[in-house]
């Protein structure tokens, strides 16, 4: 560090003069305003001493009050729920605890402050109802503040608005609620903070307490009501000795907010004795300031941690004496992975949050398990498929039962299962058993599943997990002690809101060093302490200082008027907090966020202004900006080299019995959209994610149909022991349809039971349309009948596939190519060919030429397909009867003059026969095929950005 | 104070709208003391708010130096003070400012919302905690999601048929049954203010939906009855024809003549051309002269087909509207039902998760407002204010208007300052609800004609003098421009309101500033033709157009920085900067030149190799059996952030390969990086891939970590909700770049409003005057009419569109139609009054006498002015190109802060340094919930307590009492009086070691030290004892001794040193 600073610490002086003070020094206690300056403390202590001695007691300020109370401190939950039974009594009807739960911290905050700043609740708590009463209240308050006041009362004159009769009827309760309330808990002998501290400065001069020992009160600032009369006391009754900590730069000057408490303490008579004559003047001494402005949080971090690391080689680099101030809690993840290895040893003040591990999202997960139940007569408990997913996929819970949670993972994705019975799971593993158990208690709940993680993960090596779940089970008890009983009535809607925000406050303490790591900690944790380096991430507006705690039912004016804190004084607090910290400090670091939205605050801290505009100091300013570029894409272009061709054989005639992979329609379709497509999913069969697509969707929605129509004609045909459609049949068929549709429903759900399937969410609707859909297609039959049906989705079985000859790296090879025709039927010496379709598709063709245009491929797919279909039969039955090719596609269904025939282009002419086109369109996949087959070419990406919105590879191409 | 203290003014672009602010505010926090705490200034953005504060701290700290004379005279002249005491006040103000900051009111309107509503919580019924939801689709999509989840519950049969039908329509249009996302366009109607006006009518009719049924029964009806009475005509008609041998084509022009109408018709093809009325009543007009069947036709003609004929187009002009209304009114019937329930199912959403959506703050104040009068709102608030300064006023909601109206007419009624800037001709919101007429008429009428006082500021200082000149010519011409060419033959009331559009653009002549240059900056508008049948597009033509300029600028010495391109869309923003990116890395690039650009529309995090590796791991960490995600990353970390050569057509075919070439303790850690808290997997990602390699994208890294923190700061860190997450914010989530990096910046019109540049290149000219940003369908909520059944309902929605020119609500129509003129118009200001020097604009070739697009006005501008089109004119007819002036020398400005740039992006291993506390707490708490352990604990306690034999006594009923008497009588000769006592004795060693010694007895010959024990003896209790004695002897130089007490079995064991 630079020359001629005096290094001494604030506490290093504390510690000289309780030695020097002192001849020995077992009578004496020393308190500062937190635990973790005893530590300091004894350090710098040891260092002025040569032999043991008799240490004084250091306490924190609680900590040594507490043997003046004869009182237990309660827990804020815990008071919260006490605060309720006298609720409910002063309010005759009241909300439901769950609804009063927030409102009723807020009232227990205001109580708190109100005892901290012993207001006069009686008086503070009046309302006014006549101007007479106006105008005679409020006389014990000086002319302003009773001008404040009254102003706020006069609006509530001649008669009050309904937000204002909303406001008084709370306020109108809150004396009653105070007293009854503190009453409650003096029986049981219990009170919470500051009830005890106003109940001290009280009892020190009732009880004439007299302490025996020398008592030193160091490093303090802002006092409350309550603190400022017991330290009057001490000075007074047995002359304790208070060490302020200040320094004359904001001491002496009345503009700086920092220094306000010190200066009201200083006019004090008995205060006012401990301050100096001549403050020390440091902060305007030499020191070094940069400010670093960042785009948001990480890199603040980021940068922070290249300057450290540069320090850590500088030689006068002492890890203890240099600090990272974090006012942000959530950045020490970033921190703690920005600081690099030259520091070896680290000490840290706030904890590893537990709301970040995987364990907390499990059991917000079993919460919402919970929450989003349902019951229901005939299913029993059903559960919500989003929390089933994610707890099913738990790294603690998925190995427990694999094989049975990814059964049900996939189910639930492909089947878009929406609200799971509990009984249908069969899990046979305990600890799966009892989570998707219907439970009434959720404080058990959890407790229960946690213990039982913990008997299964605790001897398997994963001790973090196994921490993490010990640590929870024991907050979850604690607060299971608070809530005892009455945890079954509070319903997991609340509980899990409540679990929520107490597991914010769920940590696990780090072990360091704390003495001679470099250190890390929260703004209020700097108090007392001194370093020489310090580094200050998010120094923005509403971070340093920190937006006032907001919320009280008590208004602004009011709580000025009776002395209660306003957002000045913590204002206040965090400036003296700032100024403190930079008074022994050599070398500073800001670093702040500069993107300004609603939620985040863009704005450098008001002190770093007042600094630059104030102290004469100058603050280097630096903004991060790396330079940016983007790579653009490399293209995807698959060369067929031998290992390709290799795997495309598989497509091939005589490559392996066993294998009778064949190429449909579709992969030829994918082939002409998109041949790096084509190679993915046929060449490389890289399969997609079971997520469910929308576009996925509307395929099952397709096949759906199919099945439909396919069971419909099979059952009746059966049934009717004859394959042919006579026009009266229709009405059989209509009464067919929704049974059809419910077996191809439960078919593709693989239901066992179809009576027992029941469609859920958009399936319902998907239900309906498709019964629409086949109506329709019906009744067209019924005008077209009588017909022949003469095969129903029929594929290879049934002949329908081909080996294609082709040419290709100088050899002939087969490509076996096959395909499922919707529907084969016969009307006289016409067989129609028939594809049903649910999508946008047209039935114009222009030419057999036209449909390996590539641009135009996703507008001809559908007669690629149907002729596709035409051909197979053709090359399987030949010339014999004219083969008509025909759509029932949604699109034209409906419209009034409907044709299933597809038509040309431009001469709207209908297609009555295709077997003069069948030899050409022979041709027409010859050619493609051997395209495919072709050594010479390659797989690359289509031009046209379209195909790739929903193609499952647009990731890897980075589409 | 004058009684004029309400001060609109009306600011054209450029003429220093924030000055004026930020000086009103000067005035203000000057003349008094403190004064500052009572002004409230209200900005449209946050980063307006933060620019607004900066300035005036800025402007104090230049005052208090008197560095800013122009400002400093103006403010003297005001506020009657010399230079001097403004310096002193300057400097006291701004330290006041400074040191009571949160006092300095500078604000968006939605936070001060928030602030008073958050004040009034209880009184609303909110819950105390509740909060802003700010990703307002994701929320959506779980309303919708959770709305189509439960349809299957009886309760909700009806919203069934509603969405099934609603579903059917999308069917029978050929589109994808599945309408989740045409739902989610039409949730987003209830989030707009035009809706909230009418939620309520809407609920009553979706409470009983047998009216709706009914309704749409008569519907049917009206458009049945009249396709069916059409078609009867024609078959008739047909009819008769047939009968006489004839067919349409036995008459003058066949299907093209009068008779080809009932063909139309018969196809439901409604519509009657000139001539085919004119030939209802004319022979000639059917028969050709020398027909030999003349005799025949013209007989039937007149005898029968005339008549019918006739029948027919009266039926059709009496009743096609009726049809074509009661048509367009099916088209959007469901969505009555759909929405009801959307916004219920919205209410339990918020009441679920204690939020609010951002759009509903105004409902929610303005329930306040309407209640309570502005001093008790203040008092709640806890602040109040005088003076309101408020910005973008022309971007301000009737709904906000409405809830601010009340507290600035309290303050002007009591003769306090206040003021509203904004400008007409920039307001591009209406979509968000903003609303120009505010300004223009309504708050003068609102805060009273006599307070409020009008003040044009239409000095541009921005723009060079070609610029405003061009800009004037174009605006000001307006009205002959654009009459007539618009609508085909506009009602009077239309086109008065058109009138007073084109009034708002012609009172605002810029004028340029006393001793500006009248002949500087430069204007270029090319009109781009695109070749038959060529490949090349416009947008292509106009992208090549975009780079050139680009490149020009910088051999005329621009820097990157100092250009801009203005796009409509975010999508045409890809576009450019995919462009400028191939451009950059192609052969084409020309030597010396640069192509960075920086865009928040088009850098988006996914477009980063690195950031979509770490995703695509993630993924694939959550579901192993991916085969596409092992793909996609292993191909990623193959090509770009390994140097080992690839062959990428074999890579995909044994991906089993991965193993072989990834970081082995990546395969090792797998299983407990799953566990890991979101924030630290991807830090972990990061070290093990070592990621730091490529430097270009560590704004993307760093941008893509910061969402990761602010969401596991938010939600729970888990890969599951995380994903999910991910999939609806990537699409919308680009890196932020400091404004000092020197690149062209894309950027959307709407973002551009504010800025300004010295380079503007506006490549697509060519947005269609009406649609504005072609949101797909527009819901127009319009009132019924008195005719049946329309005047069913109170509200109806329609769809957007010429459809409605036939029906009952053409005027609606057209209104909407001018609205979005308006809005394409002002957006077409706001772009082109951006530059400084030098202005580009690429156009398509447009078209005269047929306004639809802004190409065709930019052709009819040029058109229009003759002087350009004159002998060496500005406008060069062979090229299509429009150049005027010349382009000044660029002026080098030096940026703000030092510029800085991470070396690495490391990522370290903490865990090294410093490690969890350890301590299996479930043992622990068995422990601790274990009667013996603690009573021992507590006995320790009490027993420290116990000084002398008495003490014991304060313990009388306590569980433990027995146990104190017991150790008391154990221990009975060091409990009595004759010995000086010390318990729980703190020892410090120079060491800075510390010792607590349980009990010391004293006397002045000797010592005796007492340690109390739990559980059984250990021998390392002696030892420890000697310890104590040792370090004793140092502090007293007397004879020692040491007694251990075992606690449970009151075993003494003395020690011996
Ligand atoms: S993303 Fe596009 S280019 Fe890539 S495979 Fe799919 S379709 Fe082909």
């Amino acid at each position: 560090m630079t020359a001629g600073q005096d290094t001494s610490t604030f506490i290093a002086e504390v510690a000289q003069r309780v030695l020097t003070d002192n001849a020995s020094m077992e009578n004496t206690v020393v308190v500062f305003p937190n635990r973790r300056a005893g530590l300091f403390f004894r350090k710098e202590l040891a260092k002025l001493i040569d032999k043991p001695v008799f240490m004084p007691e250091v306490y924190s300020l609680e900590d040594y009050l507490m043997r003046y109370s004869p009182y237990e401190k309660i827990e804020t939950l815990e008071a919260i729920f006490e605060l309720f039974e006298v609720y409910k009594v002063v309010k005759k009807q009241s909300e439901t605890f769950d609804k009063f739960f927030f409102w009723g911290e807020m009232i227990l905050r205001d109580f708190e402050e109100i005892d901290q700043y012993m207001v006069d609740t009686k008086k503070l708590f009046t309302g006014i109802k006549t101007q007479k009463e106006l105008d005679e209240a409020f006389f014990y308050l000086d002319e302003e503040d009773k001008a404040t006041i009254q102003s706020f009362w006069a609006s509530f004159l001649p008669d009050t608005t309904a937000t204002q009769k909303a406001f008084l009827e709370t306020w109108r309760i809150l004396l009653p609620l105070y007293e009854g309330f503190k009453k409650r808990l003096a029986e049981q002998g219990r009170a919470f903070g500051g009830m005890i501290y106003r109940d001290i400065a009280d009892r020190l001069a009732a009880e004439k307490i007299k302490p025996a020992h020398q008592l030193y009160l160091a490093g303090f600032n802002a006092l409350t009501k309550s603190e400022e009369t017991i330290f009057k006391y001490f000075v007074r009754e047995s002359n304790a000795q208070i060490i302020w900590d200040l320094d004359a730069y904001y001491y002496n000057n009345r503009q700086q907010e920092a220094g306000t408490f010190l200066r009201e303490y200083a006019q004090d008579t008995l205060l006012g004795r401990s301050f100096p004559e001549e403050p020390a003047s440091r902060i305007q001494q030499d020191k070094t300031f940069t400010a670093t402005g960042v785009s948001l949080e990480v890199g603040q971090a980021k940068t922070m941690g290249e300057v450290i690391t540069e320090i850590a080689q500088q030689p006068d680099f002492e890890p203890n004496r240099t600090v990272v101030v974090l006012p942000q809690e959530h950045m020490l993840f970033p921190v703690l992975h920005s600081i690099p290895d030259e520091v070896e040893k680290v000490n840290i003040t706030m904890g590893y949050p537990l709301k970040d591990t995987s364990i907390y999202s499990l059991l917000e997960s079993a919460l919402d398990l919970q929450r989003l139940s349902k019951k229901s007569v005939i299913k029993g408990t059903t559960f919500y498929h989003r929390p089933v997913q994610e707890l099913l996929l738990h790294p603690l819970l998925l190995p427990l039962e694999e094989a049975k949670a990814t059964h049900w993972l996939a189910e639930i994705k492909k089947k878009n299962r929406i609200q799971i019975p509990g009984k249908e799971f069969g899990f046979s593993h305990p600890l799966l058993q009892f989570l998707f158990a219907k439970n009434e208690n959720p404080i058990r709940y959890l407790i229960d599943l946690l213990k039982g993680l913990h008997d299964h993960w605790h001897d398997k090596d994963r001790e973090l997990e196994t921490e993490f779940i010990s640590r929870f089970y024991e907050q979850l008890l604690k607060v299971e002690q608070m809530i005892g009983e009455k945890a079954e009535g509070l319903g997991y809607e609340f509980f899990t809101a409540l679990f929520k925000r107490l597991a914010r406050s769920f940590k696990v303490p780090f072990t360091g060093e704390p003495l001679d790591g470099l250190q890390i900690m929260g703004i209020l944790e700097t108090r007392n302490l001194d370093f020489d380096r310090v580094y200050i991430l998010n120094m923005n507006e509403g971070s340093w200082p920190a937006q006032p705690r907001r919320g009280s039912f008590v208004p602004y004016n009011i709580r000025k008027a009776f002395g209660l804190p306003v957002y000045e004084n913590n204002d206040a607090m965090y400036a003296y907090l700032f100024y403190r910290l930079l008074q022994r400090a050599n070398e500073v670091h800001f670093y702040y966020n500069t993107v300004s939205e609603f939620n985040v605050n863009g704005e450098i801290s008001r002190f770093v202004r007042q600094l630059e505009a104030e102290s004469g100091h100058t603050i280097v300013k630096k903004i991060l900006a790396n330079p940016v570029k983007t790579q653009s894409i490399e293209e995807i272009n698959i060369r067929k080299t031998p290992e390709v061709l290799q795997r495309m054989q598989r497509f091939t005639a005589g490559y392996d019995e066993r294998d009778q992979s064949k190429l449909t329609p579709s992969a030829l379709i994918t082939y002409l959209t998109c041949r790096l497509k084509f190679y993915f999913k046929y060449v490389a069969k890289l399969y997609e994610a079971d997520d469910v697509q929308e576009e996925m969707d509307a395929a099952v929605f397709g096949n759906i149909l199919h099945n439909a129509m396919e069971i419909l004609y099979k059952e009746f045909t059966k049934r009717q022991k004859r394959s042919t459609i006579e026009p009266n049949d229709v009405m059989y068929l209509q009464m067919g349809v929704r049974g059809a549709l419910r077996k191809a429903f439960a078919d593709h759900y693989n239901v066992q039971k179809e009576e027992s399937f029941e469609p859920e969410g958009r399936s319902i609707i998907a239900f309906e349309i498709l019964e629409k859909f086949a109506q329709q297609i019906v009744k067209h039959d019924q005008q077209y009948a009588p017909f022949t049906v003469l095969g129903l989705e029929a594929s290879t079985r049934e002949g329908y596939h081909v080996d294609l000859p082709i040419t290709a790296g100088g050899q002939t090879i087969g490509v076996r190519i096959k395909g499922i025709i919707d529907r084969i039927d016969q009307k006289g010496d016409c067989v129609r060919v028939i594809d049903y379709k649910t999508g946008r598709d047209e039935k114009e063709y222009e030419s057999i030429e036209k449909l390996k245009d590539r641009k135009t491929i996703t507008k001809n797919k559908t007669i690629l397909q149907v002729f596709y279909y035409s051909y197979l039969y053709w090359k399987k039955n030949g010339d014999a009867h004219r083969i008509e090719p025909g759509i029932f596609n949604s699109k034209d269904l409906f419209k009034e003059d409907f044709s299933w025939r597809v038509h040309q282009k431009k001469t709207k002419n209908e297609l009555h026969d295709f077997r003069p086109m069948a030899q050409e369109y022979e041709d027409f996949l010859t050619e493609i095929l051997t395209e495919i087959y072709n050594p010479e070419t390659t797989f690359d990406q289509t031009d046209d950005l379209k195909n790739c919105e929903y193609c499952p590879y647009s990731d890897i191409c980075g589409r | 104070m004058s009684n004029q203290n309400f001060i609109i003014y009306k600011s054209s672009a450029g003429s220093g709208k924030t000055y004026t602010l930020a000086k009103s505010y000067l005035k203000l926090a000057l003349a008094h003391k403190g004064r500052f705490k009572r002004v409230l200034g209200v900005t449209f953005t946050n980063k307006a708010t933060e620019e607004m504060k900066q300035r005036i701290i800025k402007f104090l700290t230049l005052l208090k130096e008197g560095k800013e004379p122009a400002l400093a005279a103006e403010l003297c002249e005001d506020l009657g003070l010399d230079e001097a005491t403004l310096r002193k006040k300057a400097s006291y103000t701004l330290s006041d400012i400074l040191h009571d900051y949160s006092r300095f009111a500078v604000v968006t309107i939605d936070s001060f919302f928030y602030q008073v509503i958050r004040s009034f919580a209880r009184e609303m019924g909110l819950q105390g905690n509740f909060a802003i939801d700010l990703e307002t689709e994701v929320a959506m999509q779980e309303v919708i999601d959770r709305m189509l989840s439960e349809i299957g519950e009886e309760e909700h049969k009806q919203l069934r048929t509603w969405l099934t039908q609603f579903a059917e329509e999308r069917v029978e249009e050929g589109t994808n049954w599945d309408f989740r996302r045409d739902i989610a366009t039409l949730a987003g109607e209830v989030l707009k203010d035009e809706f909230k006006a009418i939620a309520g009518k809407l609920t009553d009719l979706a409470e009983n939906p047998e009216r709706l049924i009914k309704l749409k029964k008569e519907l049917d009806g009206t458009q049945y009855a009249f396709e069916n009475r059409v078609k009867t005509i024609c078959k008739t008609a047909f009819a008769v024809l047939e009968q006489y041998g004839l067919s349409v084509d036995s008459f003058k022009r066949k299907s093209g003549g009068p008779a080809g109408l009932f063909n139309k018709f018969a196809k439901q093809e409604f519509e009657i051309t000139d001539t085919r009325r004119a030939a209802a009543d004319n022979l000639d007009a059917w028969v050709n002269k020398k027909d030999e069947q003349k005799e025949l036709l013209e007989q039937v003609l007149t005898d029968r087909i005339l008549p019918l004929y006739n029948e027919l187009i009266d039926y059709y002009d009496s009743k096609h509207v009726d049809y074509y209304s009661a048509v367009e009114v099916k088209r959007y019937f469901y969505t009555f039902g759909i929405l009801t329930y959307i916004t219920r199912y919205l209410q339990t959403y918020r009441d679920e998760n204690d939020v609010m959506l951002i759009s509903d703050l105004p409902d929610f104040l303005s329930k306040i407002i309407a209640d309570s009068d502005t001093p008790y709102i203040y008092e709640k608030v806890g602040s109040r204010f005088d003076h309101y300064l408020i910005d973008e006023f022309q971007d301000t909601s009737t709904f906000q208007w409405n809830n601010f109206k009340p507290l600035v007419k309290n303050a002007t009624d009591q003769g306090q300052f206040s003021m509203v800037v904004g400008d007409a001709k920039q307001s591009i919101y209406r979509f968000r609800g903003g609303d120009w007429r505010l300004l223009q008429h309504q708050v003068k009428y609102d805060i009273g004609e006599a307070m409020a006082e009008e003040a044009n500021l239409d000095t541009n200082w921005r723009s060079c003098a070609n610029i405003v000149a061009f800009n004037n010519s174009l605006f000001q011409q307006l009205q002959p421009l654009m009459e007539g060419n618009y609508f085909k033959d506009p009602s009077e009331e239309l086109r008065q309101a058109m009138g007073e559009v084109f009034a708002t653009f012609q009172d605002a002549v810029q004028q340029l500033p006393e001793g500006k240059p009248d002949n500087e900056g430069f204007v270029e508008l090319s009109f781009l033709k695109e070749e038959k049948d060529a490949e090349e597009k416009f947008a292509d033509l106009a992208i090549e157009f975009t780079i050139q300029k680009v490149e020009e600028m910088q051999t005329q010495g621009y820097e990157l920085r100092d250009m801009a391109i203005l796009v409509r869309t975010s999508r045409e923003g890809r576009d450019i900067a995919k462009a400028f990116i191939e451009r950059s890395n192609s052969k084409l690039a020309k030597p010396g030149m640069h192509y960075d650009v920086v865009s928040k529309e088009a850098l988006f995090l996914t477009s980063s190799h690195v950031v979509q590796f770490i995703i695509s791991v993630i993924k694939w960490l959550h579901d192993e059996k991916n085969q596409i995600e092992l793909a996609n990353w292993y191909a990623t970390y193959a090509k770009y952030l390994t140097d080992d050569e690839v062959n990428e057509s074999n890579l995909y075919l044994d991906l089993s390969q991965w193993q072989k070439n990834v970081p082995p303790e990546f395969i090792k850690k797998r299983n407990q990086l799953k566990s890991l808290p979101l924030y630290e997997l991807v830090e972990e990602l990061c070290r093990i891939f070592g990621l730091s390699r490529i430097r270009e994208e560590y704004t993307y890294l760093q941008g893509f970590q910061d969402a990761v923190l602010d969401y596991s700061k938010n939600e729970r860190g888990d890969i599951a909700s995380f994903l999910l997450w991910w999939e609806e914010v990537r699409k919308n989530r680009s890196i932020i770049i400091s404004d000092d990096n020197n690149a062209v910046k894309i950027i959307t019109m709407h973002k551009s409003k504010g800025l300004e540049f010295p380079v503007v290149i506006i490549p697509f000219m060519n947005w269609s005057l009406d649609k504005q940003n072609n949101l797909a369908d527009k819901i127009l909520w319009c009132e019924g009419v008195s005719q049946a059944p329309f005047d069913e309902m109170p509200i109806i929605p329609l769809r957007y569109g010429s459809a409605l020119e036939n029906t009952h609500w053409a005027d609606e129509y057209y209104k909407e139609k001018l609205r979005n003129l308006l809005d394409s118009l002002n957006l077409l200001y706001v772009a082109l009054t951006r530059p400084e020097k030098a202005l580009f604009m690429a156009s398509p070739v447009g078209k005269l006498d047929k306004l639809s697009s802004i190409s065709d006005l930019m052709l009819e501008l040029v058109n229009f002015n003759k002087e350009w089109n004159a002998e060496n004119g500005p406008w060069d007819e062979e090229n299509q190109r429009l150049q005027i002036g010349t382009l000044p020398p660029p002026k080098k400005e030096t940026s703000g802060g030092q510029e800085i740039a991470l070396k690495n992006y490391f990522s370290h291993n903490w865990r090294t340094k410093v490690h969890l506390q350890m301590k299996d707490a479930v043992e622990q708490s068995e422990k601790y919930f274990n009667e013996k352990a603690l009573l021992g604990i507590t006995l320790h306690e009490l027993l420290s307590h116990v000084r002398y034999a008495d003490d014991a006594q304060q313990f009388a009923n306590h569980e433990l009492f027995t146990e104190v008497k017991k150790t008391v009588a154990t221990l009975a000769e060091y409990f009595n009086p004759d010995w000086e006592v010390q318990t729980e004795v703190p020892i410090l060693l120079p060491s800075g070691d510390f010792k607590r010694i349980d009990r010391i007895n004293s006397q002045p010959d000797k010592i005796v030290l007492i340690d109390y024990k739990t559980g059984s003896p250990r021998s390392s209790d002696q030892k420890q004892m000697r310890g104590y004695m040792a370090i004793m002897k140092e502090i007293k130089d007397l004879p020692i001794e040491g007694l251990l007490l075992y606690l449970e079995n009151q075993e003494i064991v003395k020690v011996e040193a």
